[in-house]
């Protein structure tokens, strides 16, 4: 079983000019390995130390994205052309996806949960802190 | 005329102007930044003022080759207020920056390859391109014709025939592909690609010359702030495809905050996509950094990107200022549409029901107040898309010359409040579908 990879002119200088490759890879993490292999140069742009592929990076098989067709889990078959395509997007793969950020740095939430008026019963319980709290006025009229 | 240079959005290694869209390092896209601090000193409220109504007023904050004498009189269109529309919705200081009558051809895009444009002919292109879901088609086809470029138009094949008819009829080489724009992106990328390493290139306005195109975009606004008494509004709510008009937008009013032309304020940036294809607003309600891609479903064409090349720039432009986003059917885009054309008068395509309709929702959910300056970006116009309206009306039985035969017409109207009553045929379908639930 052979299939062809195409390399974009951007990662050509790190291919030595190559622009096609042909290898035997039966699925996307075997086509890493291999083109790992024959230019480690290029590793860093194609996927992270755990072998996820690069966010930015646009893998299409015959025309279509891989990731509508299973992403790593699609088994290549005989002939596929596989493209590889630097989205030019960038940006999103420095960030940790699991750490989702519940406010920015000026502490308004980004959800804009605080953006709701105060309830009734807040309202309430504010006035009563505001009322009971002796730090709000140490002058008080008896005192006086 | 300004300095400026091309940056690496990520890695921040800078290049001489040219045409080129990536950083060679790290695979970014680049962008153009200028000399603020020279800038300072030239620029002020009044020379804008004192200059045509036309976006090249801003000539100083645009990428524009030493002498280049525009001759499109592009933007500066109407930033009108919409007490009407802002009543249904439940707005009380409601506007529409109005790209509907964008000239040359009724777009916002046509600031885009207006600055594309002047860039290309200094780069020595004879021929430009561009993929397109139709308005930048419209866009490049025109202005082409009136730069004396070569043009050559890639689209997917299921674009609405206004669109299509409105970039043949300017002599431009249209080609159609069989797939969704996201097909058609790749494809020209790939030609951009092949063509350069040929020793032919061609001006892709949306791939090698994307960093000159998209500063276009910035004159949405400037406008807006110059327009509001060089003030910056509190909401926008921006219609996402590619999603770089919001983080264009956003630039903008940094800049002018950085210049001192405006006091510094903090602008909420709210995206409006279709539900059919919502690779960032669902991206930003799942609080995910990341663009997971679509395969586009929905009649509002020029915003189908499954694969959105600013997403994430525009996921970072909304969080960080503390706004969001949203999506709507398609139905409520069609409902949207005829609700903004009966309560202001202004006919919109797709991509403004859907920023309407986001708007309201965006209301409904407490997320922009009634109080607030909400600026809705209209984006195109109605007159592309009206097959989206076909089923909306049906056609009135024609009758005789006689005055005896409109009294019989009209008696047979009385009762029907849509047509006499003044009440619009928009807002019984808004309850419907629960929108307007507490206006109700």
């Amino acid at each position: 079983m052979s299939i062809t990879v195409q390399i974009p002119t951007p990662f050509r200088r790190l291919t030595a000019g190559t622009p096609k490759i042909d290898c035997t890879a039966s699925n996307l993490n075997d086509l890493f390995a291999a083109l790992d292999q024959q230019f480690p140069d290029l590793t860093p742009h194609l996927h992270d130390e755990s072998g996820e592929a690069r966010r930015f990076l646009n893998i299409y098989v015959n025309e279509e994205d891989i990731r509508f067709l299973g992403g790593a889990s699609y088994a290549f078959r005989d002939g596929d052309e596989v493209l590889l395509v630097p989205s030019i997007a960038g940006g999103s793969n420095q960030l940790n996806p699991t750490h989702r950020k519940v406010r920015d740095e000026w502490g308004t939430r980004l959800d804009g949960r605080d953006r709701r008026r105060p309830g009734l019963c807040r309202l309430l319980l504010r006035y009563c802190l505001l009322r009971c709290c002796p730090l709000r006025s140490p002058l008080r009229s008896e005192d006086l | 005329m300004s300095t400026y240079e091309l940056r690496c959005r990520e890695c921040g290694k800078t290049w001489p102007s040219q045409p080129r869209n990536y950083c060679e390092d790290c695979f970014s896209p680049l962008e153009i930044t200028y000399d603020y601090d020279s800038l300072r000193k030239t620029v002020s409220r009044e020379l804008f003022a004192s200059r045509a109504p036309n976006i090249w007023r801003y000539r100083e904050l645009l990428p524009l080759p030493a002498g280049y004498q525009p001759s499109l009189p592009v933007g500066y269109t109407p930033l009108v207020s919409a007490p009407r529309l802002g009543e249904k919705i439940g707005s009380r200081r409601l506007c529409i920056k109005n790209d509907a009558v964008c000239l040359p051809t009724l777009s916002f895009k046509d600031r885009v390859v207006a600055v594309a444009l002047a860039n290309a002919r200094s780069f020595g292109f004879d021929t430009v391109a561009c993929s397109s879901t139709g308005n930048l088609a419209n866009s490049v086809a025109a202005q082409a014709a009136r730069e004396g470029f070569k043009a050559w138009i890639f689209i997917p094949s299921d674009l609405e025939p206004a669109k299509i008819l409105g970039t043949q009829v300017f002599g431009a080489q249209l080609v159609r592909i069989n797939g969704s724009y996201d097909h058609v992106n790749r494809l020209c990328s790939q030609i951009a690609d092949e063509r350069l390493s040929a020793g032919q290139g061609w001006g892709f306005v949306n791939v090698n010359l994307r960093p000159y195109y998209s500063e276009g975009s910035k004159t949405v606004g400037y406008e807006i702030a110059e327009q509001l008494g060089w003030r910056l509004p509190d909401n926008v709510v921006v219609p996402m495809a590619g999603g770089s008009l919001i983080s264009k937008i956003k630039k903008a009013f940094d800049e002018l905050v950085l210049l001192g032309l405006v006091d510094p304020r903090p602008v909420k940036f709210f995206g409006a996509q279709a539900s059919g294809c919502s690779p960032i607003s669902t991206a930003v309600k799942q609080y995910s950094t990341e663009i997971e891609p679509q395969r586009p479903k929905t009649i509002a064409r020029s915003l189908a990107i499954g694969n959105p090349a600013d997403g994430p720039y525009a996921i970072k432009a909304i969080t960080k200022s503390g706004g969001w986003s949203e999506d709507v059917s398609d139905t409520e885009v069609v409902e949207s549409i005829q609700l903004l054309a009966e309560s202001e008068g202004v006919f919109t395509e797709t991509a403004g029901g859907v920023t309407v309709g986001v708007a309201r929702k965006l209301i409904h959910q407490d997320r922009i107040l009634p109080d607030e300056t909400t600026v809705l970006c209209i984006t195109g116009n109605g007159l592309k898309t009206t097959d989206v309206l076909a089923d909306a009306y049906q056609a009135e039985t024609p009758i005789a010359p006689k005055l005896v035969e409109f009294e019989a017409y009209l008696a047979s109207k009385v009762g029907k409040p849509a047509a006499f009553a003044g009440e619009t045929p928009a807002l019984p379908l808004a309850r419907k579908s629960g929108l307007l639930a507490a206006e109700a």
